[in-house]
């Protein structure tokens, strides 16, 4: 599990894990780009990464977001 | 992966990457021991409630490989020692309670983050309320299943320095290395077993 701390205006870079993710917004707000396609996120809010998909997230406001990487052995 | 829809604490699984809160309701539950064993009462049941039960306050999402699950407790809740069928990852928000897992005990406050394989004995005592997440996904039963936890203060913040390279390819660089189109955060990773 990740905890990321980012500030407005700043992002991850695109990464593809090899693992599905499941993430959590603890406080701020977000754009995750993935696929192409942009979707925002605030606090509270929960996203789902698929293995193998490239995905960036941004801060659009100071934000905290959780990630846990599922083992593949768990699905 | 197979997901019980006919077990009330597995919302419809989302087809999309997003779930907001604002679309997710908060529900009540109530769990209470008995026999040994610890009663839930969903919202919708027909279940007469004991004096003891504890209010416990859930938002639940369920995605393709395992649920996000937001649970409030008030100051002095309890929750009774019970096995899970998944494998959990908590993570503290806010609040201060005492986690129990099989026959150990720590105090929990934000920030730290606490790991129960399936079947692992918890429980635990809310000292302030607050909110906690939980990272549910199924996974084989161990023989002699371990709880563990990592402390906040125990896990550092790393400084993540990455540079766009090409197309898709990020790199870090030293301190001395960095590009002023560098992007920046900083990251605490909890690693747990398996």
């Amino acid at each position: 599990m990740t905890e990321t701390r980012l500030a407005a205006g700043t992002a991850t870079s695109p990464r593809a894990d090899k693992l599905d993710r499941m993430a959590y917004v603890v406080s701020g707000s977000i754009s995750m780009l993935l696929d192409g396609q942009s979707v925002s996120a605030e606090t509270g809010d929960s996203l789902y990464i698929p293995a193998g998909r490239p995905c960036t997230i941004a801060a659009l406001h100071d934000a905290l977001v959780l990630d846990a990487r599922v083992p593949r052995a768990a699905v | 992966m197979q997901v019980d829809q006919n077990d009330p604490g597995n919302p419809p699984v989302s087809a999309g990457p997003i779930v907001r809160r604002r679309d997710t309701p908060q529900i009540t539950v109530h769990s209470w021991m008995r026999d040994g064993t610890m009663q839930s009462a969903w919202p919708g049941q027909d279940k007469e409630l004991p004096y003891d039960a504890t209010e416990i306050k859930v938002r639940l999402i369920a995605f393709p490989c395992g649920s996000v699950r937001e649970i409030w407790l008030d100051k002095g809740a309890r929750t009774h020692p019970h096995g899970s069928y998944e494998t959990v990852l908590f993570y503290q928000i806010s609040g201060r309670r005492v986690q129990m897992v099989n026959e150990d005990s720590q105090q929990i406050n934000p920030g730290d983050a606490s790991f129960q394989p399936h079947g692992v004995e918890h429980s635990t005592h809310q000292l302030i309320g607050g909110l906690f997440v939980e990272f549910a996904m199924p996974a084989p039963k161990s023989d002699d299943p371990q709880g563990s936890w990592i402390f906040a203060k125990d896990a550092p913040l790393i400084e993540m320095i990455e540079e766009l390279q090409g197309a898709d390819v990020p790199r870090a660089f030293g301190a001395s290395d960095v590009p002023g189109t560098a992007q920046r955060h900083t990251q605490r990773v909890y690693a747990f077993p398996g």
